[in-house]
């Protein structure tokens, strides 16, 4: 489980450097991907030219977002498994144009998602989130989960810690269940707790039932620059290829 | 059981996201009143339990042979806060998963989100509040778990199949196995973390009031119309079906498969529409 | 009431929903400018005597602070300008903290108490340069340290410009560097301040007065040294 924590972490620290597409504006960056996505993902006919164009965008994000290689190579292997094996099926009943596609538009579609969150810190993502329309309460669960995932992540780990130092070697199958059901629980019971005293803080600073909103950031003329051009380059591809 | 974006042909990703919307905005509404407090405090409470299922994810539960299980959590949500807070909550993580871990695509969203933050979470609920007052309350929670995951499992490989995702015979059973392993798992798992928690504060867990029966017969006869009416549709028309299928598939000899999954979401739609009918006629009566 | 007097409680007493009874009759006081500890086991009431302090729990007997009575009989809205004059600083700064970035966590009290946005902002800034945690504006308090949290929990409080700062265990977590710095930052401050605390070094660092509490009542009182010396407060 640390490992997972640990590499969002990373991802997180990323989001927070510097770069040329790091200082662009959430929103803009947000409606670039899913542009991307939806231009992938509504491709019915695929070719090897229509995946060139695709990987071009994605390497140009790729440069652009000071990424390491080696993170991608990460994520490359990560999302591989699950779209390699339909891929080697579709490839091994003779259907080659399927099996690429499968393949290719899967890694396509993750790695631009990573280039966005490395560049974006998510909470940036998230408010990005609320000038497209999506609910302001899903918005603010949102931004209560992510803010408080460490924290909680980081309690059961001590937990875990705390329960494999008395277990031993051979403890069996059954105590084990029952002691991460019993961390579960535990778990539960703070995070409630955690959750009344939240809103305790909350009503103590004046909290009378409705967020304030913080003042939307303007655009600027590289993020209008930016849409522009990879919206052009996208639906380019989309149209043409 | 996330969907990756790639796999969904366009018909499908388009229509659940088109699906999801509306769902998650009622979701959105609902859980104000569902909570039973007042609705400021609902948003952190959401937001500190969807970190909680998230963190709670990570968490191993050995189950033999050197392989564990984990929570996933909607039907667990359901139980302690309610179908539509939990519905709110599971949408918020699939979102986070979408964006931190690539688990599961953005443009596949709804179809995730459907599967497991709405479907799911239905499922994982109504076994609970039918059964849950009973001798056999264990069993209904565990029911609860089981089902959640097997609907949201089938209804994933029931989308990827009318996608025209390759999915031979073997794979396909392999599959259905993995589903009804993990299915277990859930239920097992959710109902040793429910009497953990129950042990702390039983105030947390919901009360499961019983039904009308007119409404549990009636959603017992809809549920089984409708999957008839699947079937005889299915049957009469292969051809209709076969035209929906993009390509060539082994999976599409298994047909009665496919007319299953297909039943299937079908009724997992209907259970909401009962539910919703069965709450509305029981205000009405006892106002 | 005196004039002087920011904080006058007679006669409190509260009881849990389950029928404990927490505040056995507590009579307090505190005149603005001052800092008074508040010393006593755990389960002796110190927490829930502060929660009555802004509102957020309500029991029988009279509480007045600045010059506003508290009460079951007050409304919502009379209860808002109250949160804002006694700023509450909580034990565990992550419940404290929860808005995605310092900036924007500092600056909702200003906001709640009807500022614009801008001014909201502005207000939050003085107040992290008060504690010098200026240089944490797009942070998320997730990778803040236990020192730096509650510099910005405590600019969350002062952001709102209250004349009673309660702070609830502050040391809490705080290496002793981090607790001479918070000495320091306190002195600075001129708001009349209670301290809940077990740490009897800090008590007696910037408290006149020390109030012993024992079963949900005041037990005794006087300066920080006869209070620890009186009941063994002593580490």
């Amino acid at each position: 489980m640390r490992p997972a924590v640990r590499e969002t972490w990373i991802a997180d620290r990323w989001s927070r450097g510097s770069g040329p597409l790091h200082s662009l504006d959430a929103r803009v960056k947000l409606a670039v991907l899913i542009v991307y996505l939806l231009a992938i993902a509504s491709s019915t006919v695929w070719n090897q030219t229509a995946f060139a164009g695709y990987a071009a965008i994605l390497a140009a994000g790729m440069a652009a977002s000071r990424l390491p290689l080696s993170a991608l190579g990460a994520r490359l292997l990560f999302l591989l498994p699950f779209s390699g094996i339909f891929a080697l099926i579709a490839w091994l009943s003779g259907d080659t144009p399927r099996a690429l596609a499968l393949v290719e538009k899967s890694l396509l579609s993750g790695l631009g998602v990573v280039v966005m969150v490395a560049t974006t810190p998510l909470e940036e993502i998230v408010r990005a989130l609320e000038f497209f329309r999506v609910p302001r309460s899903l918005v603010l669960v949102m931004q209560f989960l992510y803010r408080y995932l460490f924290v909680i992540a980081d309690q059961a780990h001590r937990m875990r810690m705390a329960a494999a130092c008395r277990q031993g070697n051979r403890a069996g199958r059954r105590p084990r269940f029952q002691a991460a059901a019993g961390i579960v629980g535990v778990l539960f019971a703070r995070s409630w707790q955690r959750a009344d005293h939240v809103y305790r803080a909350m009503a103590a600073r004046g909290f009378q039932g409705t967020f304030p909103a913080m003042n939307p950031a303007r655009f600027r003329v590289a993020d209008v620059v930016f849409l522009c051009s990879s919206v052009v380059a996208a639906l380019t591809v989309r149209l043409m290829l | 059981m996330h969907i990756p974006d790639g796999f969904l042909s366009t018909p499908v990703w388009l229509s659940l996201d088109a699906a999801a919307i509306p769902a998650v905005a009622w979701a959105a509404r609902r859980a104000q009143t569902e909570l039973e407090r007042p609705d400021d405090r609902r948003v952190p409470l959401l937001g500190v339990m969807g970190a909680f299922v998230f963190a709670a994810q990570m968490i191993n539960f050995p189950v033999g042979m050197g392989t564990s299980g984990h929570l996933v959590g909607g039907a667990l949500l359901a139980i302690t806060l309610g179908p539509a807070a939990a519905m709110i909550v599971m949408t918020a993580i699939l979102i986070l998963q979408a964006l931190i871990f690539q688990d599961g695509g953005l443009v596949t969203l709804g179809a995730n989100v459907l599967n497991m933050a709405v479907a799911g979470v239905l499922a994982g609920y109504l076994p609970y509040r039918l059964l849950g007052r009973g001798k056999a309350r264990t069993g209904a929670i565990f029911l609860s778990g089981f089902c959640s995951v097997a609907v949201s499992a089938t209804l994933a490989l029931s989308e990827l199949l009318i996608s025209g995702v390759p999915v031979p015979r073997q794979l396909l059973w392999i599959s259905v196995v993995l589903f009804l392993i993990s299915a277990i798992m859930e239920g097992a798992i959710t109902a040793a973390a429910i009497r953990a928690i129950e042990g702390m504060n039983p105030l947390w867990i919901r009360a499961s009031q019983p039904l009308q029966p007119a409404t549990v017969v009636l959603s017992m006869l809809g549920a089984a119309g409708l999957l008839a009416t699947g079937i005889a549709i299915a049957s009469s028309q292969p051809d209709a079906l076969q035209a929906l299928l993009p390509g060539q598939s082994e999976a599409t000899s298994e047909g009665w498969l496919r007319r299953a999954a297909l039943g299937l979401m079908a009724m997992v739609f209907l259970y909401a529409a009962c539910l919703f009918a069965g709450r509305k006629i029981a205000r009405q009566r006892s106002a | 009431m005196n004039a002087a007097r920011v904080i006058e409680v007679r006669n409190l007493r509260y009881r849990y929903p389950d029928g404990i009874v927490a505040l056995d009759g507590i009579d307090f006081h505190m005149d603005a400018g001052e800092c008074v500890a508040l010393f006593g086991a755990n389960g002796s009431g110190k927490t829930t005597f502060v929660l009555h302090l802004n509102g957020l729990l309500q029991g029988e007997g009279s509480v007045q602070v600045c010059g506003v009575t508290l009460g079951p009989s007050v409304s919502a809205t009379d209860l808002a300008p109250v949160r804002s004059k006694v700023g509450l600083v909580f034990q565990d700064s992550d419940d404290q903290l929860f808005l995605p970035t310092v900036l924007e966590d500092v600056a909702f009290g200003p906001a709640n108490l009807g500022l614009t946005p801008d001014l909201a902002a502005t207000r939050a800034k003085e107040a992290l340069e008060q504690t010098g945690m200026a240089g944490a504006l797009a942070r998320a308090p997730y990778h803040l340290s236990s020192g730096e949290k509650r510099r910005v929990a405590l600019a969350g409080v002062l952001a709102m410009q209250p004349e009673v700062l309660v702070l609830d265990e502050p040391t809490t977590a705080l290496d002793p560097p981090g607790q001479r710095d918070l000495i320091a930052l306190l002195r600075t401050l001129p708001q009349a301040k209670l301290l809940v605390t077990h740490d009897t070094g800090f008590a007696a660092a910037l408290a006149t007065r020390a109030v012993f509490f024992e079963r949900g009542r005041v037990a005794g009182e006087g300066s920080v040294e006869e209070i620890v010396n009186r009941f063994g407060w002593a580490r």
